[in-house]
């Protein structure tokens, strides 16, 4: 499954998305390795993925 | 010399008396239920049947010129029918009110499981059912023996025979009457042929069916397809016949399984309820005002036209069920039955054409039978059709030209293929895409199920059907938008059919004027193998074959004619199509290899000398020779693979690997030995090429019926479409939420339940899906479902933000949590005892349970899974070998002497439990207080064990999946779904040619085999630390997430998302049942799963198995005496149980010490009390007790009798109490232990009561002194010491 969108050859998603996935299993380590510089383990997606930060609350 | 002689009488009377032995095993063996019943010798036959093709080149004089002339011949099958079942259970033999029949002696009589049948049949017009038996008379003569007959289906239930599902009967179905036949038993007809005016000849054969769904109001059906075994005059005509699959029809519902989906639309300014409606009903939709007056409620049509497509287009409505955040959910498939034609044809979809039998009636008649292998169905007639195969394209397009010419249509309907009209399993649902704007529709905004298919829509015979009507006759081209980005430089096809709603083809002449538009299935023979091409992204085709038979350059594109508002119903169907011959030339090659492969490691083992000169030239010319023919036959394969995709992929690499290595091994055969790894590595990449192959995954987006110059859709977006939808994409991955999706915003759930689970999101997913579908509108609590890893667990309780309940906790993991206070005790919530009884066996029930410090008993979750080993078998190596599958442990030694000398093993594990439990013994003594392993049979078992690995060699350690698939290790014994799972998705090759039974088991001295094996459970628990209103929803959900409703479909789900290899292994009985197992599996499960030792988990069992794993060790490398080595660990094992028993304040035993022996001491101490106290009163029961305690382990005068002796003097006698629930037949085991536990509860409320089990405690932990206890307390010790000794004696000597 897409998780964002396919820009520049990388898939640009938030980091709410990628939470989300994180916790429904797509990647258990991804919750701790949110640092806007990690690709997503376990993404079967060709392009590498850029996850953008949102500001927090 | 004459003592030679003397030698040799004594061996031949030696040889002689293994054999009477042997004989003696084999006929004991018989007898036993939780064996498995099939011999090898019947699986060797059913395997040896031929092939389809096989029997065409058979009866080639049939086949080359069938008789085509001749209208199709119906014969009836509501009669001249004869059902047979065989009876798989003990039948306590009853008439038909229900009263046991007796023999002459007035003995009750009783027909042991397998050792009788019944059959059914319509006599005159009367059903009948009679119960047989084989009998022999005194030559030795077999003949059948009748044993009772009944007149009514109420008369057998009555007398417990069968079920009404399980029988043969006529019923109403839709307005026809039918034959119901269920999913077991063999149904037979005798035809008439001569009476119909059949000869001898050729012919397609149809059967008129209804999947039955419900019988009597209850929902008997499973998520499977309807299979059979065809035979013909009692013979299977080819292999293939034996597995027909009849698809059954499925419809997309809203949550209530009834109702039509329908579209909300919101009524905007300038418009009115009424004019939507009437505008709705302009382009041929049901409409109806919404309730609160603003909004219109359409119906998804059956019959899609163009106009209804603009309506939708213009309104914008979705048929599809919506959550609070609009996202899309699937809809719920259910089982809409109608009566339906299925020509016999090949289910695994090699062929593309229907099957032809060549029929020769004996006498004018031939004999039909059905055997039953899953789901029941109805059965109006047989049919015998004319035997044709499709005319081609060009055929098909004269007749056009010449009847009505090749006008063109004018009209264009689009199909959206997510909005299916039926399809024929739950498996094909709506999919979400959203990697493409020109996806129909696209909206990056929410979930949007806007495909259909994927990997799911991948095994032959599943199809999807689509209905609609064109306004306008003519020709018209089908184009489909797709990815099929899944099988790697390969096509996948699909079959189109295409059908008419007319009876048959005069009512349609009658109703068209002409014949040109009627279809009834493919339209011409390219339509059977359409072709889908392979490519990353989403593309768009015409109907076509790939190929170019009129050398324009171009690959050929079909069209079809189709008439004014006629409807027609467009089914694709996934077949293997022309990509068939390369599967079946990838099955036959791979087959060659395997068994060249076993050739080869029958001469040199599996770990052959690198250096040494096996003389494979000379002593296997015929192995090497075909492997060079394997190694030309690959390149065909690769050479085909490489022209249709153009390019070199994956799968034409692995071709091209494996025709290298075998070139390279026949021109140098010394390198097999150094290359035998490749060689097997090589192969198993075959056969995952195979099994790719064989799936047929396709996308589906849309449908459209257009006029050819009408141009094509588009399948990609240009660059602005795709760069502005890529763009909302990601802006909206900023505000999806995916954590609410699902949730339905009903307002009115005022409880909520916190759940963990930490499975796969499969598994998370259909969870959550049957519980937002289920359990929340039935029991109005809403579930908050997390996914979370394993880990998470501890520190969530520790820090108070656990859950409340979590899925999936294994059986050790429980008793730690439990006994440390982190699980909520259920044994008091509502229904516990019933649900227990009801679903759940006690091998799963026991490892949940542990006592606490008072000595109470406590029940911590109910169990969600149980997996336990079970012994799968390559039945084509034992039957070449004549090997019978093994039913005891002599019989695998057996098999494995045999198996040894062709150079292959047998694979166990080393789990000494199971000879433990088959011996009657038991993992731990006195509640948990010390292990047995010390008892004689427990040392017997372990060196049994330990034998098996150091006396017969069995190997250690292995990856079972591999050594089974290539043969290497005919028989292994393994956790049974894992190895399942894995053989039906890694060893595609061997399908068909394995099975599993029940594990050997030990002869017990009455003859019958004990084959229990262990298992381990995992639980759903509740987390401590809820009010009592959050444990009441908790324990809701676990009873219905546990409950046989819910295992059911959870497991059936799991199998239609993942396919076969998701086999669950359910804890919950009647579960177990209703998963799509087959016939002979679920039989083979079953007799496992109702022979299962119940082990607890006490504290400290950690211990066990990590000594005796040393004890094993020591055996297995140093060659030391197992019985020694384990011995020299029970005092260590003992001493951690102890000391995590005191962790946990519950009672102890020093070492050496049983409970019997402290309680009798103990006794003893307070007897010495009373004594003094009042000799007069106490001292005839206190000799009584010292005779019985004296006399302990002989029980001549048993210990419980003194108890109740000292019992009577008490206020409260609740000795003769507990006796009474005790004896109580009628009570159930897990009833009995409910009662006996309220009447302990009863005994605390006392002034007498005293808990023995704290009398050696630390005072500060609630222990005493006996000379503390007044005269009533000592009565009571005494009685309760001398109670539990009682107990605690019996299971030493226990059998």
């Amino acid at each position: 499954m897409q998780v964002g969108g396919n820009l520049f050859g990388c898939v640009w998603t938030s980091v709410r998305t990628l939470q989300a996935f994180a916790e429904r299993g797509s990647s258990p380590e991804l919750a701790d390795s949110l640092d806007g510089r990690s690709f997503l383990p376990g993404y079967t997606g060709s392009a590498p993925i850029i996850i953008c930060r949102r500001k927090s609350k | 010399m004459r003592d030679k002689k003397i030698t040799r009488i004594l061996c031949l009377f030696l040889a002689l008396l293994t054999l009477v032995s042997t004989a003696t095993v084999v006929v004991s063996a018989n007898g036993s239920d939780g064996v498995t019943d099939k011999s090898i010798e019947d699986y060797v036959s059913e395997l040896n049947t031929i092939s389809y093709d096989d029997y065409v080149r058979e009866y080639s004089a049939y086949f080359a010129n069938p008789d085509t002339d001749f209208d199709p011949i119906r014969f009836d099958t509501t009669e001249g029918w004869v059902f047979e079942a065989e009876g798989d259970k003990t039948l306590a033999l009853k008439d038909g009110e229900g009263n046991p029949v007796l023999d002459a002696e007035g003995e009750p009589i009783q027909l042991r499981s397998g050792a009788w049948w019944m059959e059914v049949e319509i006599d005159g017009n009367s059903w009948k059912l009679s119960v047989k038996e084989q009998l022999e008379d005194e030559d030795g003569e077999k003949y059948e023996n009748v044993c009772i007959t009944y007149n009514s289906i109420e008369e057998v239930e009555k007398a417990g025979v069968a079920e009404k599902s399980d029988l043969v009967f006529l019923a109403e179905y839709d307005g026809r009457t039918g034959l119901y036949t269920p999913g077991v038993g063999s149904i037979t007809w005798t035809l008439n042929l001569e009476e119909k005016g059949v000869d001898a000849g050729l012919y397609s054969i149809e059967l008129e069916y209804f999947p039955v769904v419900t019988l009597d109001g209850k929902t008997i059906a499973k998520s499977s397809s309807v299979e059979r075994e065809f035979y013909i005059n009692g013979k299977a005509p080819f292999a293939e016949a034996r597995a027909l699959t009849l698809a059954k029809i499925w419809s997309s519902k809203k949550p209530d399984g009834v109702s039509t989906i329908t579209a909300t639309y919101k009524v905007g300014k300038g418009e009115t309820v009424d004019q939507v409606i009437a505008a709705a009903k302009a382009a041929g939709l049901e409409a109806v005002p919404g309730k609160d007056g603003k909004t219109v409620e359409v119906e998804q049509p059956g019959i899609v036209t163009s106009a209804i497509n603009e309506f939708l287009a213009e309104y914008d409505l979705r048929f599809m069920i919506t959550d609070a955040d609009n996202n899309e959910l699937r809809p719920t498939m259910v089982q809409t039955p109608e009566w339906a034609t299925y020509t016999f044809h090949d289910s695994e979809g090699y062929y593309s054409t229907d099957f032809g039998f060549a029929l020769q009636p004996e006498n004018g008649t031939v004999s039909f039978s059905l055997d039953g292998v899953n789901e029941s169905m109805a059965i109006s007639a047989i049919i015998l059709k004319p035997y044709t195969t499709h005319r081609s394209y060009t055929d098909y397009l004269n007749m056009v030209k010449d009847t009505v010419g090749l006008k063109e249509g004018t009209d264009t309907v689009k199909l959206e293929s997510e909005y299916t009209f039926h399809t024929s399993t739950n498996v094909v649902y709506p999919i979400e895409d959203r990697t493409s704007p020109m996806t129909s529709p696209a909206d990056t905004s929410r979930m949007m199920l806007n495909t259909i298919g994927t990997e799911k829509w991948a095994t032959a015979g599943q199809w999807v059907e689509y209905r609609f009507e064109v306004d306008a006759a003519g020709m018209y081209e089908i184009y489909s938008r797709y990815r099929q980005s899944y099988l790697d430089g390969m096509y996948v096809c699909r079959s189109l059919q295409i059908f008419t709603e007319y009876e048959d083809e005069a009512a349609y002449k009658q109703a068209v004027g002409n014949t040109v538009g009627y279809y009834n299935g493919v339209p011409f023979a390219e339509a059977a193998e359409l072709r889908f091409d392979y490519g990353t992204g989403w593309q768009v085709t015409s109907l076509t074959n790939g190929e170019d038979a009129d050398n324009d350059g171009e690959v050929d594109t079909f069209s079809v004619y189709l008439e004014e508002g006629v409807t027609y119903t467009v089914r694709l169907e996934v077949t293997l199509g022309s990509m068939s011959k390369q599967v079946q030339k990838i099955e036959s090659i791979l087959n060659s290899l395997n068994e060249d492969y076993l050739s080869i490691i029958k001469l040199t083992g599996t770990t052959p000398d690198d250096y040494r000169d096996y003389k494979f030239t000379t002593l296997m010319p015929l192995t090497l020779w075909d492997m060079y023919d394997q190694a030309e036959a690959l390149g065909e394969v690769s050479t085909f693979l490489k022209e249709t995709a153009e390019v070199a992929s994956t799968y034409s690499g692995t071709c091209d690997k494996l025709q290298n290595l075998l070139i390279k091994l026949v021109d140098d055969p010394d390198s097999i030995a150094k290359n035998l790894d490749n060689f097997k590595s090589y192969v198993g990449n075959l056969g995952t090429f195979l099994s790719d192959a064989k799936t047929q995954p396709l996308q589906l987006d849309y449908l459209t019926v257009q006029p050819a110059s009408v141009s094509a859709p588009k399948a990609e977006g240009n660059f602005f479409q795709t760069f502005w939808h890529e763009c909302m994409s990601f802006i909206q991955s900023f505000r999806r939420d995916y954590n609410s999706m699902g949730a339905m915003d009903d307002g009115e759930s005022t409880q909520s339940v916190n759940v963990w689970l930490a499975y796969g999101r499969d598994q998370s997913q259909v969870i959550r899906n049957l519980s937002t579908n289920e359990f929340t509108p039935d029991s109005n609590i809403a579930v908050d479902l997390k996914l979370v890893t394993g880990s998470t667990l501890l520190p969530s309780i520790l820090a108070g933000m656990g859950p409340d309940v979590y899925l999936g906790l294994a059986d050790a993991t429980v008793i730690n949590y439990a006994i440390r206070g982190a699980l909520q005790n259920v044994e008091n919530m509502e229904n516990f005892h019933e649900i227990v009884d009801a679903c759940f066996t006690r091998a799963a029930m026991l490892q949940l349970e542990i006592s606490d410090s008072e000595g109470v008993i406590h029940t911590y979750g109910l169990p969600e899974t149980q997996t336990f080993q079970m012994m799968f078998v390559r039945l084509d190596i034992l039957g070449e070998l004549g090997i019978e599958i093994p039913k005891t442990w002599d019989d695998l030694h057996k098999a494995q002497s045999k198996l040894e000398s062709n150079n292959m093993e047998i694979g166990i594990t080393t789990s000494y439990k199971p000879f433990l439990y088959q011996a009657g013994g038991d993992l731990y003594a006195d509640d948990g207080m010390r292990i047995n392993l010390d008892s004689q049979e427990g040392l017997a078992a372990f060196e049994k064990m330990c034998n098996m690995f150091t006396q017969y060699s069995f190997p250690y350690k292995y990856d079972p999946a591999n050594r089974f698939r290539t043969g290497e290790y005919p028989i292994i014994l393994a956790s049974y779904t894992d190895l399942y799972n894995k053989l039906k998705v890694f060893a595609t090759e061997i399908e068909g040619l394995w099975t599993f039974v029940p594990i050997p088991g030990t002869i017990q001295a009455d003859g019958s085999i004990n084959n229990t094996a262990d298992c381990t459970i995992a639980a759903v628990v509740m987390i401590s630390g809820q009010d009592e209103e959050q444990m009441g929803a908790s324990w809701k959900f676990m009873q219905w997430y546990t409950g046989a409703e819910a295992q059911s479909r959870y497991a059936n789900e799991m199998v239609a998302i993942i396919g076969d290899s998701a086999k669950h292994p359910t804890a919950n009985r009647e579960a177990l049942m209703n998963m799509p197992w087959t016939r002979d599996e679920y039989k083979e499960v079953s007799k496992q799963f109702e022979n299962l030792a119940a082990i607890p988990n006490y504290p400290g069992s950690y211990y066990i198995d990590r000594h005796t794993n040393f004890a094993f060790l020591a055996a297995y490398n140093r060659n030391e005496d197992p019985t020694t080595e384990l011995l020299s660990y029970i005092n260590t094992i003992n001493n951690e149980i102890t000391r995590k028993r005191e962790e946990f304040k519950l009672e102890t035993l020093e070492i050496g010490q049983t409970l019997a022996s402290k309680r009798m001491d103990q006794a003893m101490v307070a007897m010495d009390l009373l004594s003094e106290i009042n000799n007069a009163k106490y001292g005839a029961a206190i000799e009584e007790a010292l005779y019985a305690i004296a006399n302990a382990d002989k029980k001549i005068l048993p210990l419980d009798e003194a108890s109740a002796t000292f019992a009577a003097f008490l206020e409260y006698d609740y000795v003769s109490d507990l006796n009474a629930v005790e004896n109580d037949e009628n009570l159930s085991n897990v009833m009995k232990t409910a009662k006996m536990a309220e009447i302990i509860e009863k005994v605390k409320t006392y002034a007498f009561f005293k808990n023995v089990t704290k009398q050696t405690a630390e005072r500060k932990n609630g222990g005493y002194t006996i000379d503390s206890l007044n005269e009533q307390q000592l009565v009571y010790f005494v009685t309760e010491c001398l109670r539990n000794a009682a107990d605690a004696q019996a299971t030493y000597t226990k059998k």
